[in-house]
């Protein structure tokens, strides 16, 4: 009961967050225009590329085009809602050296939750708004089935993409707690999520077997797609894409968020 | 009752410094062959709080004050030593802790910057579960004392640094806490906003009983507002107690300024001494404790004709900055 009352309280803030948020961002109405133009452009400046290639090369390690927007649009998906979530794992470490953590300890609730919520980024529902389209075509042209249990899947899949997603950039983001200038890294985070763009099958095998094992970025699309289309995978899954993609966006969270709960016992706030 | 709000015990905080090299030699020797040393910021210090009590927390930059501060919130860990704030470790049991907490840091706002002063208000009543009724009557009390609803529906970064403090000071009342940290909140302030910050902490202190812990560089607010003091440097606390004991303590002495009608004469009183002599003005030194003013007054001018006199209290920001330097 008391647990039930916690969670809607924190659904509650949750919601006040994203109000303030929103209404933050609508402040600067010219910004969030060009977000609106700049993050669709580049999505679809993305997927036209990709159909080039396509074109050019009768396909791209063994995908058509159809099969390549069903996959380029469940990426952008997932990584639209990674950015509205998680995106501001990516400035921990100016956080840091600003002392801008000092707020969120003086309040009575989580601080990874607070962290996440507070700054609710709606920059990321411009990165969701093009891949809706891509995605809906993907899915007319490789012919989805649509049904109770593919949706359920498809849903299942999206939560442990975010999840892993959010893992991910809060692992590595969480690094800022130590090193304090993490521009580097988050710059090679940020163009290895842009590297999930394109199918694992097209790397060699070592590349492979790295993004799927070690940072496992191919399961942000890849897997997945493969799993919803029916593809050969290039690596052997014992016990099947699902579970993997489960295991892992556990094991991801929960090592982000313990590294995020460490740092934040090294946080040494800044002068005054 | 004497309620202990807050106990600090045998507390230390250190930190581990790199030593930097001077030059572009140094930044790459340093790239591979780093010196480090252990800063103790706070060193050994313990105190306790009761309900109620107006407490100015003073010292030179960098003695600590805010490190302390920073540890009673529960956001930094100490390195040593224990606090409790309200009956909790702020380390162990920050969420209950902070519940009973108001904070203002006079450099660093709590408010949201890009939104409308009252959208800040309600985050923090949802922040706080604070009741709709206990909401209204909390922000009718801090308009009457800050005059907060004059710029309640003006975005944050648009206010004044004046009406930003206000705003932070009714923000940091909005849950009743029991106990209020601020950190400098007078820093950079005209004096109309100053007094109506002093006249906050007074009547918040006087109606709720909210005890508060102040820092500050303003003497003024220390004379005006605390009825103790805690004085810090170098990490260590170095005089705790009120402030006319501490001016007692430290300065044991008032003059007496007489100006006379004619030139002065020669006075021989026991535990007075003669500090200056200058055409008809005669100033006095008296040990406040052996030599009551009025008596020493009585005496001055049955031996002469004194046109105008004054005591001269001991100056506070002298004191404080003897005490700094010892």
């Amino acid at each position: 009961m008391r647990l039930l009352k916690q969670f809607r309280s924190a659904c509650r803030l949750a919601g006040s967050y994203i109000k303030i948020s929103f209404a933050a961002e609508l402040e600067y109405k010219a910004s969030f225009l060009v977000w609106l133009i700049a993050n669709p452009l580049q999505f679809f400046a993305g997927f036209l590329t990709l159909n080039v290639l396509i074109t050019s090369f009768g396909g791209l390690g063994g995908w058509n085009a159809g099969e390549i927007a069903f996959f380029y649009g469940l990426g952008g998906l997932s990584h639209g809602l990674g950015v509205i979530l998680f995106s501001h794992t990516w400035s921990i470490g100016y956080q840091v050296t600003e002392g801008k953590f000092d707020t969120l300890l003086l309040r009575p609730h989580d601080v990874f939750f607070q962290f996440c919520f507070s700054d609710f980024n709606l920059v990321g529902v411009t990165d969701l708004i093009p891949a809706i389209p891509v995605f809906c075509y993907g899915c007319a042209a490789v012919g989805f089935r649509w049904s109770p249990a593919s949706v359920a899947a498809l849903v299942f899949v999206i939560l442990c993409v975010t999840l892993l997603r959010g893992g991910i950039f809060t692992l590595i983001g969480s690094i800022g707690f130590f090193a304090y200038r993490t521009q580097l890294i988050v710059l090679w985070l940020i163009i290895s999520d842009k590297g999930i763009h394109y199918p694992l099958s097209i790397y060699p095998h070592a590349v492979q077997f790295l993004l799927t094992v070690v940072l496992p970025i191919g399961f942000l699309s890849f897997y997945p797609s493969s799993l919803f289309l029916g593809k050969e995978l290039p690596l052997q899954l014992p016990g099947g894409v699902l579970l993997w993609l489960a295991g892992l966006a556990l094991i991801f969270a929960l090592l982000g968020y313990a590294l995020f709960r460490a740092g934040l016992r090294h946080y040494d706030s800044a002068g005054s | 009752m004497n309620q202990t709000v807050i106990s600090v015990s045998d507390l230390v905080k250190t930190y581990q410094v790199t030593k930097k090299r001077p030059g572009l030699r140094g930044s790459l020797v340093g790239l591979f062959r780093r010196e480090r040393e252990t800063f103790t910021a706070v060193d050994h210090i313990s105190f306790q709080v009761s309900r109620g009590e107006i407490v100015g927390y003073i010292g030179p930059n960098g003695a600590g004050k805010s490190t302390t501060i920073k540890m009673m919130c529960g956001i930094l860990t100490p390195t040593s030593g224990s606090i409790e704030v309200c009956g909790h470790s702020p380390q162990q049991d920050r969420k209950q802790v902070v519940q009973h907490l108001g904070v203002v840091f006079g450099q660093r706002s709590q408010l949201q910057w890009d939104l409308r002063l009252g959208e800040s208000f309600e985050l923090l009543k949802r922040i706080y579960c604070v009741e709709d009724s206990a909401f209204r009557a909390t922000l009718d009390r801090m308009d009457r004392i800050l005059g907060i609803r004059a710029f309640i529906d003006q975005p944050v970064r648009q206010l004044s640094l004046g009406q930003r403090m206000r705003g932070d000071l009714a923000a940091a009342m909005l849950h009743s806490p029991q106990l209020l940290f601020l950190d400098e909140p007078t820093i950079g302030l005209d004096v109309e906003v100053k007094h109506a910050v002093r006249d906050f902490i007074k009547e918040i202190n006087a109606e709720f009983e909210t005890t508060i812990i102040l820092t500050t560089h303003d003497l003024a607010d220390i004379s005006e507002l605390c009825s103790r003091i805690i004085i810090l440097s170098e990490g260590k606390i170095i005089e705790d107690d009120s402030l006319d004991a501490i001016i007692r303590k430290v300065s044991p002495y008032r003059r007496l300024v007489l100006d006379f009608a004619s030139t002065p004469p020669e006075l021989h009183l026991d535990g007075v001494e003669t500090e200056s002599r200058e055409g008809n003005r005669l100033i006095l030194r008296f040990d406040r404790d052996r030599v009551p003013a009025a008596k020493l007054i009585s005496d001055v001018t049955s031996r002469g004709a004194v046109r105008d006199l004054r005591v001269v209290e001991p100056d506070i920001e002298d004191i404080i900055r003897g005490i700094y330097r010892s």
